[in-house]
């Protein structure tokens, strides 16, 4: 009973963080850019209430710093809200590639780092961030869960098996999907287009081995369950094909299909035919952030503008 | 290694296992035939149950071993 009670939490947490980026990442982005739901009523109410349940970042707040985001003169540099967060967390441009591995490691287990961040995400369901519909939807919701979970005496339960992997697990799989999304702050080459020279393409699988070796393919077994995790988690949905969305060359097969709902069947005879593509792509999540602090490490210092 | 060259290694395992290949990877074989494409809102309908399914066994199983752990500390 105590080992299924532990396979259960172990595959529960590993869901949980998987809807908590499918839904702040996949579904929530798309939603966003007018691609969830025809109906734009239906799409702006099913994308608040699925953040509601992860508590993620409401709608309006999410679509102000992604526009931010997609523009051509300011994506990925210090004017991108996201960039600038790396850079607080100290991921600067000129910073030797040793030291950001060390603030990497560093910035996933620093207790400051998920305080903020839980912080920052109650703030934004909790406060009135957005609408004031979704804020009383946010309250009824989760008092209503929570106050159901005391009268059943399961509340500790709820909070260590629901909201721990939701808010923690959430917060790591959430920093290293941005983490590994784009070269941010980096300059890109003059001659490429700005969004496309500056993301990477994740699709994760390990090398399969020669020869007969049981010892080797247990291994490579290994390898493959932390890939499905990685999949599951970290780059749920289309978030391996995220470089063809910024891909703007490409955007007419973009509206011809809603294709983030099958990214590999919209987008495969692409990669194959692209040889850009193929540099751009990375097998693993930690190889394509190193790739990106080994440019940001050449980089040249910079200095964060005046915000208020 | 680049994911090009693994995934076409990895047609190397029988024709059943391609479709998961092909999800792990997000890359379809050049010849894989193209499967249903799911509808936006299937998408949101799945999360949604997998979000139940997994908030439901969490809890129950975080709530047993709290009582295993809290049974055996009394």
């Amino acid at each position: 009973m105590t080992f299924l009670s532990i396979l259960g939490a172990i595959v529960a947490t590993i869901a949980l963080v998987h809807v908590k980026v499918k839904i702040s990442s996949v579904l929530m982005h798309h939603a966003t850019h007018g691609k969830g739901l025809k109906n734009p009523i239906a799409n702006r109410v099913i994308a608040e209430a699925m953040s509601i349940l992860v508590l993620s970042t409401p709608f309006a707040e999410y679509k102000r710093v992604h526009d931010g985001h997609h523009r051509n003169s300011s994506f990925a540099s210090m004017l991108d809200e996201e960039a600038y967060y790396l850079y607080k967390l100290g991921f600067q441009p000129g910073t030797p590639r040793s030291h950001l591995w060390r603030v990497f490691w560093r910035t996933l287990w620093s207790p400051r780092f998920h305080v903020r961040m839980i912080m920052q995400r109650l703030r934004l369901n909790f406060g009135f961030h957005g609408t004031l519909w979704r804020c009383v939807m946010s309250w009824g919701f989760w008092l209503s869960v929570m106050a159901s979970a005391a009268y059943t005496n399961v509340l500790p339960g709820l909070l260590a098996g629901v909201l721990l992997p939701l808010l923690v697990g959430g917060n790591i799989a959430s920093f290293l999907e941005l983490a590994s999304r784009h070269r941010w702050l980096v300059t890109p080459p003059a001659d490429v287009r700005r969004q496309f020279a500056l993301s990477h393409g994740r699709y994760l699988a390990p090398m399969p081995p020669h020869g007969k070796n049981v010892m080797v393919w247990i291994r490579w077994f290994q390898l493959v369950l932390i890939a499905v995790i990685a999949r599951l988690t970290v780059v749920p949905g289309d978030l391996v094909w995220h470089i063809a969305h910024h891909v703007g060359l490409r955007s007419a097969i973009r509206e011809n299909q809603p294709a983030w709902t099958d990214a590999a069947s919209a987008y495969s005879a692409l990669f194959w035919a692209d040889k850009e593509l193929k540099v751009q792509s990375h097998s693993s999540i930690l190889g394509a952030i190193d790739v990106w602090f080994i440019a940001l490490a050449v980089e040249a210092p910079i200095h964060p503008p005046a915000r208020k | 290694m680049k994911p090009h060259t693994i995934r076409k290694s990895l047609a190397m395992f029988p024709r059943v296992t391609q479709r998961f290949w092909t999800w792990l990877t997000g890359l379809a074989l050049p010849d894989e035939k193209p499967r249903k494409v799911w509808s936006q809102s299937n998408h949101f309908l799945l999360t949604f149950s997998v979000f139940c399914l997994a908030a439901a066994i969490g809890l129950a199983s975080t709530q047993n071993l709290i009582g295993i752990a809290s049974q055996s500390f009394s």
